[in-house]
């Protein structure tokens, strides 16, 4: 039986046929070798003006995760915190005892949501320059004050909490420098030329923080009294993007408010800026109860914290007064009695324990701490309780948080660590 | 999106070699005629047993004309022209006979001789007519399945291949049936790619990836070996390594696995009907796992065997699982147009419930003889079944490997307490499975516009529907309620996979005489495979009623969010194959391949792999002189083939996010590599086959060095750069070395009396040799990937002194201080165990691995054949032997001061590893093993029986697979070392269900 029998042209027509599919296949040769990932988004199709809007807003929305990794784990280096996760990295931070080499990458925890978020800002701050202004969709100077400013908050963060750091695979930087590129980008923010009252203020009191940092307190207090004291801006958690803090203390209770952090009085009356909740199930800890829930906002800048520099910089003036009726501005606001003063000494005191309370949670703590020189808690070399046999040994001596191994060791700029100290700066 | 110039001249360099193959097929002149002749038919017999042989090639020489030998060994042969032809028969494993036959033979017998070297035998290459072994200058392992399925029938593909092929290790993922496992060729040769050999049926490529698991699962999952019916499969071919595997390309480097299905033979329909029954249940059940004790606080013994009391209770954690198989071919045909069509239909209970396998086969081959010139085979195939788990771990197995033996959890009576899972509620409540359907058509156009010339076009198409379910009903009993939890209220995960792929390979082979007498054999090629997959998941939570299960149905669809993803990769590929031999002796081959392919970096140009190799039938000189060496060939082959990267990983990727708002954001996922290109796999073999004493004895050795080059390796990104995670990059080099030894003798060939012995066994070191400065990369709790040490080395502190007191006390713990490469080889002085490093403990392949098979033939119709397979020098990770000592503190060792004065390493290191909270050698088994894996008997039924069943043929045999293990170094260990749960790199035993035995009786009809 045959089944196929074309004859003596057959085979010939088979191959010609072939012949003409090939080419009409292989014309399709670059479709084939260009294939898409459809899920997800090429750098080059998202780094487009069209674009602009969309990742402005969601380099803001990074900034916010950044923000609550941020504020959660220097609270635990600082012991705001005590942690009760069976992380190692958790209780590494915990105990101030964070090592180079683990090789664990627990600074990243910090170091790299923050870096990812100032990298994100840069980039698109620098598109935003050079894309033609009719091609960007949305308002280029609201586009431009906007990355700065968070930029600014990034690099303002990671100067403020880590010993020594490095920018876009470049060498390591001391904090110094750091705080300087924090200000450039406020400045490029506030020259903007943007009518976005809100960012501009955020740029104002990231800028006086910034200066403050750097011991400049007359130029902070020359910004800071630039913001009213009703301003503030705070991040815009949803379902989709929460508040770490309550969901690592209230919902998973990985981490439990230390004891002088609890039941905080001023004059016998309890200050309402700090409260807390003991709970016995699953586990014994204490919640904090400034962050209630998974949508709770964190206050990224406000005018009370303006207030608060001007008080800073009153009282390193001289101008003791002048600091006590700021810090009374704060009293009345939270409805607990007027301060009434003391010596420079006492003012400054009680100035850096209004910061802590004014400011409890924001990611204010580890700054003050380096710029005030404030002694850790516990002190360096009280045993480490450990939890579920995780932990032990003791409090380590860190006081800045070092540059984590994913950046010194994969960074071929990266000379080896020589700024870093690891121990108070 | 990246394209650049170079497609282009891709294109033109490809439609310049299909163009000059159809101008060579242009240029040939018709010469097909219709004619009619004589007939040629007979039976082919086994030399001594004189056993009717099935599946041996007949053809006549120099014409299209060929047929196949039936299950009774007959052939026949019609429209042969003239009046003498030559005849030439071939069969894996027997010596090809070429004799003159007389148109018109209709009683011909050939006797066939076994032959432990077949140089002669035609093995797939890649070129347009596969190469005689002769020619082939390195090793490829050939088994003959159908062979082997008449005497010795295995349930599916991965028993056919484990201890059959030296330098092929395979090591299943479960006791389960229709889990797959993980196959290794001439050792492991990726850090971070996969390790799997790629897959060919009939020349289509299919996706032999490992398919999901069940969420939740320790199961392997399955994969397209699995799902192939051993009834179907003439041989499999395994080309082993780069050397070998040049044509192939670009993933090749790995290996290839060939399957090739049988075809039909001209002459009368031939029915064939096999019927299997059989069962699967776990040996020796007391002394496989461990008994559990506990002090009670009066210092009374409590103590629990999990399976023993659960039998003993009437719930039994395993059972015996009942094996069912039906299978019929139909094959025939005339001159033009063969045919082979079949079906099955196979369950298969596994061990311990629900575990079962269903599948349903249908398989059509077709094979015509379109002319004189043109010969088109097309292949048809589909799969379709439903493969249901038990889902090992905390729902199955968990209460055998770590049960809970406190008070708090007895106080049910069994073990579980309030809120804890029994077993068989677990297998009853939870369904885990897979269905699937896999259709795979080829269709392979052979063209011969002259006799020197040969064009060969394969399309093939292959689909994979497959879809994993994990159900629970709405349950009603409150106990039920109570121990399950949220899931109890209805659940439903589904995840479905549809993977294509597509397949265009033509190459064209030109044959010439040049001179001195040298031929010559020229092939070019082009090869396109195409890979599309396409994946989603969702999962529905609440049903309303008992019995609804449609996600559609659940009141939360919204929980698990819905995923959906989709995956292309594409390869084209061009080759040139010069082979050049003199006299039939001298060969030497050199080719060049090269590729491009959608998962290589925008600026990583297409590669390039040579391949060189020669071979020389030393024993065909004139000058030869030595007669008990009847056959020698020398050997040598040098190539290289390449591993693609992951899809996508070249590409700077962002991710989509929910900005501020809950709009649409996106954010950098993934820094790319613009020049990351393939992994590239170079080996040099050498080695030599030999035909002693008149080829009663056979010996292949070989010897292989193999590098894998360019070795992607996943380097952090610094996190200042703005993208999270890690970047690829072509830095890893590793090294394999290796022997592989084959022998294959017959002992006795008699009348009525053959004895054939075949022994394995292969040898292989791994090492990587550089990682350009990356840490060691961690996986899994104890192994490590380091520089200068074998890929995914297990690493721990080594307790190597303690002092146990008559009560128990362990004291003097001392750890091995490490010594030579790195301070981290055992050996080294004693040390405090808080500051001993984590020396080398094992690596996770084995590094010698054998068998040894016996075959006897008895009265030509009762074959007795038994295999026992070893291996030695592999480590695996074992928390079913850990966690019981260390963490639950209940083994012997715990509460007999006697067992732990008679094991003071053991007992020092549970001290050690409570004290330092670093997994050391309780958490490790060593695998060395030999095991009885299969004996069988089979018999052929005699003529006067046949004539009552009115069959032509009939065998019956009984196997036995998996019998106890003969010898395990390890004694503490309850690993069993024939099973490990993770496919990767990561080496474990994590509450797998141990290999079962399975017996099979079958039943084989031919009609």
């Amino acid at each position: 039986m045959r089944i196929l029998d074309l004859g003596c042209r057959g085979p010939r027509t088979l191959f010609v046929v072939g012949a003409l599919a090939l080419p009409m296949n292989g014309c399709s040769l670059d479709r084939l070798m260009s294939v898409d990932p459809p899920t997800q988004v090429l750098a080059s199709d998202a780094n487009n003006p069209s674009q602009a809007t969309v990742l402005v807003n969601s380099m803001v929305g990074e900034f916010y995760t950044a923000l609550g990794a941020y504020v959660q784990y220097t609270a635990e280096f600082t012991d705001i915190f005590d942690s009760f996760s069976v992380s190692t990295a958790r209780t590494t931070i915990d105990a101030r005892s964070l090592m180079s080499g683990l090789g664990l990458g627990q600074q990243d925890l910090v170091y790299g949501p923050l870096q990812r978020t100032r990298w994100y800002a840069d980039d698109v701050l620098a598109k935003l320059k050079t894309w033609p202004e009719a091609d960007i969709v949305g308002n280029r100077a609201d586009l431009i004050a906007t990355a700065a400013a968070y930029g600014g908050y990034a690099t303002l963060m990671l100067a403020e909490g880590f010993c020594s750091m490095t920018f876009d695979g470049g060498p390591e930087v001391s904090r110094t420098v750091a705080f300087q590129g924090a200000i450039q980008r406020f400045d490029e923010a506030l020259a903007s030329g943007t009518m976005n009252a809100n960012i501009l203020n955020m740029a104002r009191v990231g800028k006086a923080r910034t200066l403050a940092d750097l011991g400049n307190l007359t130029g902070a207090e020359a910004v800071a009294a630039m913001v009213p004291t009703s301003f503030s801006i705070s991040t815009l958690f949803d379902a989709n993007r929460t508040n770490f803090i309550f969901s690592a203390t209230a919902q998973n209770q990985d981490a439990s408010l230390s004891v002088p952090y609890v039941g905080r009085t001023h004059m016998g009356v309890v200050d309402p800026r700090m409260l807390s909740q003991s709970v016995t199930s699953p586990r014994r800890t204490i919640v904090q109860r400034k962050y209630t829930s998974l949508t709770s906002q964190i206050t990224i800048a406000s005018g009370r914290e303006a207030e608060l520099i001007i008080a800073e910089a009153r009282l390193a003036a001289g101008d003791i007064p002048g600091a006590v009726a700021i810090i009374n501005l704060a009293h009345a606001r939270a409805g607990l009695t007027q301060y009434g003063g003391g010596t420079p000494a006492e003012v400054r005191d009680h100035l850096i324990e209004e910061r802590r309370l004014e400011l409890f949670l924001e990611g204010q703590h580890l700054g003050d701490m380096l710029r005030f020189k404030l002694p850790s808690v516990p002190p360096d070399g009280t045993p480490y309780v450990p939890f579920n046999g995780v932990g032990g040994g003791s409090y380590g001596a860190l006081r800045c948080l070092p540059i984590p191994p994913s950046e010194y060791q994969n960074n071929p700029n990266f000379g080896g660590i020589s700024i870093s100290t690891y121990t108070a700066p | 999106m990246r394209r650049d110039s170079r497609t282009d001249k891709w294109m033109a360099t490809a439609l310049g070699l299909i163009a000059l193959a159809i101008m060579f097929a242009g240029t040939a002149s018709p010469t097909h005629a219709q004619a009619t002749g004589g007939s040629i038919a007979g039976i082919v017999v086994r030399f001594g047993s004189q056993s009717p042989v099935e599946g041996v090639r007949i053809e006549v020489v120099n014409t299209t004309l060929q047929t196949m030998t039936d299950a009774a060994g007959r052939f026949r042969l019609t429209s042969v022209q003239g009046d003498t032809v030559i005849l030439r028969a071939t069969r894996i494993g027997l010596q090809p006979v070429t004799q003159p036959v007389s148109v018109g033979s209709t009683d011909l017998r050939v006797v066939m001789q076994d032959a432990a070297i077949s140089l002669d035998q035609i093995v797939v290459t890649g070129t347009s007519e596969g190469t005689q072994k002769r020619a082939l200058g390195n090793a490829v392992s050939v088994l003959d399945i159908s062979a082997k399925q008449v005497v010795a029938p295995v349930a599916n593909v991965e028993q056919a291949l484990k201890a059959n092929a030296p330098g092929v290790y395979v090591l299943p993922s479960s006791g389960q049936v229709g889990s797959s496992g993980r196959i290794r060729v001439r050792g492991v040769s990726s850090i971070t790619l996969g390790l799997q050999p790629i897959l060919y049926i009939d020349g289509v490529r299919v996706d032999n990836r490992s398919r999901s698991r069940i969420p939740g699962s320790n199961q392997e999952g399955t994969n397209r070996l699995g799902d192939l019916d051993p009834a179907d499969i003439e041989s499999i071919e395994i080309i082993k390594g780069p050397a070998a595997a040049t044509l192939y390309g670009t993933d090749a480097s790995s290996g290839v696995i060939q399957v090739i299905t049988k075809r039909g033979a001209s002459g009368a329909s031939r029915l064939v009907v096999s019927a299997s029954a059989g069962a699967n249940w776990i040996h020796d059940q007391e002394g496989r796992f461990r008994t559990y004790y506990r002090r009670n606080p009066d210092g009374s013994l409590f103590n629990y065997h999990p399976t023993q009391f659960e039998a003993d209770r009437g719930t039994p954690f395993f059972r015996t699982g009942q094996v069912r198989d039906l299978d019929i071919q139909l094959s025939g045909g005339t001159n033009d147009l063969q045919y082979y069509v079949s079906g099955g239909n196979n369950l298969h209970e596994g061990p311990m419930a629900p575990n079962n396998a269903r599948t349903s086969r249908a398989r059509a081959n077709f094979t015509a003889i379109v002319n004189s010139k043109t010969t088109l085979v097309a292949n048809a195939a589909y799969t379709g079944g439903k493969t249901t788990f038990n889902n090992e771990g905390f729902r199955g197995t968990w209460q055998i490997y770590s049960p809970c033996i406190s008070a708090a959890c007895w106080t049910d009576g069994r073990g579980f307490a309030v809120g804890g899972i029994p077993h068989d509620d677990a297998a009853r409540v939870y369904k885990d499975y897979e269905d699937r359907a896999i259709f795979t058509a080829g269709t392979t156009v052979t063209y011969r516009p002259w006799e020197s010339f040969t064009n060969r076009l394969v399309l093939g198409f292959d689909k994979s529907n497959v879809a994993f379910h994990t159900v629970v009903e709405l349950q009603t009993d409150p106990r039920i309620l109570a121990a399950f939890g949220a899931n109890a209220l209805g659940f439903h995960s589904l995840a479905r996979a549809d993977i294509t792929t597509k397949t265009v390979d033509y190459a064209g082979t030109y044959r010439t005489r040049l001179p001195r007498q040298i031929d010559s054999k020229t092939t070019i090629g082009f090869q396109y495979l195409g890979s599309y997959v396409e994946s989603s998941g969702m999962t529905g939570r609440r049903f309303p009623a008992p019995g609804i299960t449609a996600i559609s149905a659940a009141a939360d669809r919204t929980t698990t969010a819905p995923s959906a993803t989709f995956l292309e990769n594409n390869t084209v590929g061009i080759f040139l194959e010069e082979e050049l031999s003199l006299n039939d002796r001298l060969f030497v081959t050199a080719a060049i391949r090269m590729d491009d392919n959608s998962a290589f970096g925008e600026e990583f140009s297409p590669i390039t792999y040579p391949k060189l190799s020669a071979s020389w039938v030393a024993s065909e000189e004139p000058f030869w002189r030595f007669p008990f060496i009847n056959t020698f060939k020398l050997r040598a082959a040098y190539g290289q083939s390449g591993r693609q990267p992951d899809n996508f990983a070249s590409l700077a990727i962002y991710s989509p996010i929910s900005a501020p708002g809950g709009v649409a954001g996106v954010a950098p996922a993934s820094l790319g590599n613009a020049r990351l290109g393939p992994e590239r796999g170079e080996e040099i073999e050498a080695g030599f086959d030999a035909g002693l004493l008149d080829d009663r004895l056979g010996i292949e050795f070989t010897y292989y060095n193999k590098y894998t080059n360019d070795a992607i390796l996943n380097q952090t990104t610094p996190p200042s750069l703005g993208y999270p995670g890690s970047s690829p990059v072509n830095i890893g080099k590793i090294r394999n070395t290796g022997l592989e030894l084959q022998v294959k003798g017959s002992v006795l060939r008699r009348e009525n009396l053959d004895w054939d012995l075949a022994f394995t066994s292969s040898y292989n070191t791994n090492r990587v040799l550089d990682m350009r400065g990356i840490p060691p990369l961690p996986i899994g709790p104890t192994q490590q990937t380091r520089q200068g040490w074998p890929l995914a080395s297990f690493f721990g502190p080594k307790v190597i002194g303690a002092t146990v007191a008559d009560d128990g006390t362990v004291s003097n713990i001392r750890c091995d201080g490490g010594r030579g490469r790195d301070g981290l080889e055992p050996g080294g002085p004693a040390v405090d165990c808080a500051t001993a490093p984590r020396v080398y403990l094992g690596r996770n392949t084995p590094k010698w691995e054998g068998s040894l098979a016996s075959n006897v033939t008895l009265l030509r119709r009762l074959e007795l054949s038994a295999l026992m397979d070893y291996s030695i020098g592999s480590m695996a990770y074992s928390y079913n032997d850990g966690y019981p000592c260390d963490g639950l503190r209940a083994c012997e060792i715990n509460v007999f001061p006697e067992v732990a004065k008679a094991n003071p390493l053991l007992a020092g290191d549970i001290v050690r590893s409570r004290e330092t909270q670093v997994l050391g050698i309780l958490y490790h088994t060593d695998m060395t093993y030999a095991r009885l894996r299969q004996v069988s008997a089979s018999y052929i039924l005699p003529d006067r029986l046949l004539r009552a069943l009115r069959a032509s043929a009939a065998t019956l045999t009984m196997t036995a697979r998996n019998l106890p293990i003969l010898y395990q170094r390890d004694k503490h260990t309850r690993y069993d070392p024939d099973v490990e749960s993770n496919n990767g790199q990561f080496q474990l035993n994590f509450f797998a269900v141990p290999q079962p035995i399975q017996f099979l009786t079958s039943l084989r009809l031919t009609f």
